[in-house]
């Protein structure tokens, strides 16, 4: 579904800082891939290459078979098949939750008002908030507000969720909700990058976990395989650390 | 604690209320003070006065005809507001610039002075300065008449007070053309005992008739209407206050060039702060498109002359500018050159005040935005400038205030502000203090109601944020 072919990203003006190191991925549909480890490894920035939040230094990204890292591409399009759901959420906050979930339906995919809406408090319902419609993102807490921006990426009926520590900024005991939705959506069988620090979720719903580290891609493989018998010795390092 | 607030807020706006109350009352008793005079003006002094005046005339006519201009008013005003200050001639002659009117036709005034004085004195009617005044001022009245297209109403009063000190109310106009018209119309026949007058030889043997006409002008004999004064100084200082009031605001509803020139102030004011929000989202969001994304580099690099040029010279050059150099040539008239001049120029500050707002907005919220698919437009449309323009509300309302008060200077190029009313009035009653203080207060009351509105608003926007 998605492959990243050499994949660079550097930062600076002259690249000096260099994020991303070839990356050579391949991403199946209906997997669900969990990226881990130490910040400032390249998780985010490789996340956020996959729908161009960052404009890749060079390397190509097939999103099925679209090149999207082509200028010809029309990255808008492809976005609405990619939902992201961001650390910070980033709800609208001068428009209510169910604005926030039925304006990029309505401006793009030309669906009627009321018929966003049905769909809207069909998510609503789906993540556990049917209530909170009329509420502005501010009378919500952080838990519900992660819940609506997942809400909100699923209005889109995208084809892969790309989730950006979904949980990182929460307070502890809101974490166990946010992670319940997104269990519920894998079980749906949703196409899903995750990039967390939240172990037992890798464990529990991943299909493939992998640890980046410096730019590269150290190590990958089944939840057992990285968790219980680490090879590299910076994964080992990694793990002791977290777990 | 909201109570205590509100109770706090009253007292201080009643305290400043008070202060520029008192300020104003100190004002206008200064200037009441300034208008007080005293010692005695005997028809000796005024004859004296007249006769250095006779002296002091220049030799040739072309001379008279510029001292006429230059100088009788400055000697007669001296007469009357001077250094004897017994006399006061109090303009009561009502129409607009009646300046160019009397520079226009004093020749006229002068030879149909000439003319009557002739005409008596070969009758062997005697003939003295009230004569030739009144004779005269029926001209200045036509005349006035006819290029104001106004009910020029030339009033000579004299008042005569208790104490015998006068009070002569006399229009400045009038003092101008007629003494000025007695005093050429003299120079002419003046040294000799004749002069050539359209080609004809004119003997002038009376000129002492002249000479004492003029003195009855300040003898005051033919006047008798006296309005004597005699309330104790407070209520004295009220009668002159409602007096001036009456004259300034009241007569011939004059305080209609108030009422009219706040209007255009205000739609001024209203129409360039739409425009100069118009232009500075525009320019805003070039520039920030181009600071976060690069693009637009030639639009932006315009976008910065525009906002050098306009914040980087005063409004008033830029008014004369727009409207002499710009739109005059091209025939557009004075309001939409000051509405378009005030816009461009608010724009620029709008401008800075919307990027300001833009760039506060969480660099998230443009990630949303462009991560749902929509593009750079959508996202700054839907997401972006409604949550910019919110954080800006506050400082569009104070740009709006600032801008009301810089208008004022739209006066310059004519159009009928409440600047130019206040300005107007001022040009019918010579009274300073009553119609510019008038305005100053409006303005005041106005910009004080509306900064108390935007601490309104911000207050609500404050309590409506829940980010």
């Amino acid at each position: 579904m998605i492959t990243v072919k050499n994949l660079y990203k550097d930062f600076g003006k002259n690249g000096e800082i260099k994020v991303l190191k070839d990356i050579n991925e391949k991403i199946e549909k209906g997997e669900k891939v969990v990226i881990i480890g130490p910040s400032g490894s390249g998780k985010s920035t490789f996340l956020r290459c996959l729908n161009r939040l960052e404009e890749p230094t060079s390397g190509e990204i097939w999103f099925e078979d679209e090149l999207i890292t082509s200028k010809k591409c029309d990255i808008n399009k492809l976005r609405m098949k990619m939902g992201m759901v961001f650390q910070h959420f980033n709800l609208f906050p001068h428009l209510t939750v169910m604005d926030n979930i039925t304006l990029a339906p309505v401006k793009l995919l030309k669906k009627s008002k009321a018929e966003a809406e049905e769909r809207a408090a069909e998510l609503l319902k789906r993540v556990g908030l049917p209530e909170k419609a009329k509420a502005f993102p501010g009378q919500l807490s952080g838990g519900q507000k992660q819940r609506i921006a997942i809400a909100r990426a699923l209005a889109m009926n995208p084809d892969v969720m790309l989730f950006d520590e979904p949980t990182s900024a929460l307070d502890p005991e809101m974490v166990g909700e946010v992670l319940e939705i997104m269990k519920e959506l894998a079980e749906d069988g949703m196409t899903m990058i995750v990039v967390t620090h939240e172990m037992g979720f890798a464990k529990e719903v991943a299909n493939r976990v992998m640890f980046m580290d410096e730019g590269k891609v150290i190590e990958q493989g089944t939840p057992e395989e990285i968790f219980s018998s680490p090879k590299s010795p910076r994964l080992k390092d990694f793990l002791s650390k977290v777990l | 604690m909201m109570k205590n607030k509100t109770v706090k807020g009253i007292l201080k706006a009643f305290a400043a209320v008070i202060l520029i109350a008192a300020v104003i009352f100190a004002v206008v008793l200064f200037q009441l003070k300034s208008n007080k005079f005293s010692g005695e003006m005997t028809v000796e002094k005024a004859s004296q006065i007249i006769d250095e005046t006779f002296e002091n005339l220049p030799e040739t006519v072309s001379a008279v005809a510029k001292f006429v201009q230059a100088n009788t008013t400055v000697k007669v005003n001296d007469f009357a507001f001077g250094s004897e200050k017994n006399v006061i001639l109090d303009c009561t002659y009502e129409t607009v610039n009646l300046g160019g009117v009397v520079e226009k036709n004093a020749s006229k005034y002068i030879n149909s002075a000439y003319a009557f004085y002739k005409e008596n004195t070969d009758k062997g009617v005697k003939t003295n300065a009230t004569k030739i005044k009144q004779y005269v001022a029926k001209d200045v009245e036509a005349d006035v008449k006819e290029a104001e297209k106004l009910s020029g109403n030339v009033k000579i009063e004299i008042f005569e007070t208790e104490n015998e000190n006068y009070e002569v109310y006399l229009s400045d106009e009038v003092v101008n053309t007629v003494f000025g018209g007695i005093i050429d119309a003299h120079k002419i026949i003046t040294g000799t005992d004749s002069a050539e007058y359209e080609g004809e030889q004119v003997n002038i043997s009376k000129l002492n008739t002249l000479k004492t006409g003029i003195k009855d002008c300040f003898t005051l004999k033919n006047y008798s209407k006296s309005r004597p004064d005699t309330s104790i100084p407070i209520v004295k200082l009220w009668n002159t206050l409602k007096f001036d009031f009456t004259r300034n605001f009241i007569t011939e509803g004059r305080y209609m060039y108030l009422v009219k020139g706040l209007a255009t102030t205000l739609e001024i004011t209203a129409l360039a702060v739409l425009l100069g929000i118009i232009i500075g989202f525009i320019v805003a969001i070039i520039r920030c498109t181009f600071q976060k994304t690069g693009k637009l580099k030639l639009l932006d690099g315009i976008c910065q002359v525009y906002l050098s040029v306009m914040r980087g010279t005063p409004v008033m050059v830029q008014l004369l500018i727009m409207y002499f150099v710009v739109l005059l040539p091209i025939g557009v008239e004075k309001f939409p050159a000051a509405v378009l001049c005030f816009g461009l120029n608010s724009g620029a500050y709008v401008a800075e005040i919307v990027r300001g707002g833009i760039m506060s907005i969480d660099n998230g919220q443009t990630e949303a935005g462009r991560s749902l698919g929509l593009t750079y437009i959508q996202t700054m449309w839907y997401i972006v400038i409604p949550q910019a323009f919110k954080a800006v509300l506050p400082s569009l309302a104070n740009e709006f205030i600032a801008l009301l008060k810089e208008s004022s200077v739209a006066f310059y190029i004519g159009v009928a502000d409440l600047t130019l009313g206040g300005i107007k009035i001022r040009s019918i009653t010579y009274s300073n203090y009553m119609p510019l203080i008038a305005i100053a207060l409006i303005y005041l009351v106005l910009v004080l109601g509306l900064s108390k509105c935007v601490s309104i608003l911000e207050r609500r926007l404050r309590k409506g944020d829940n980010r």
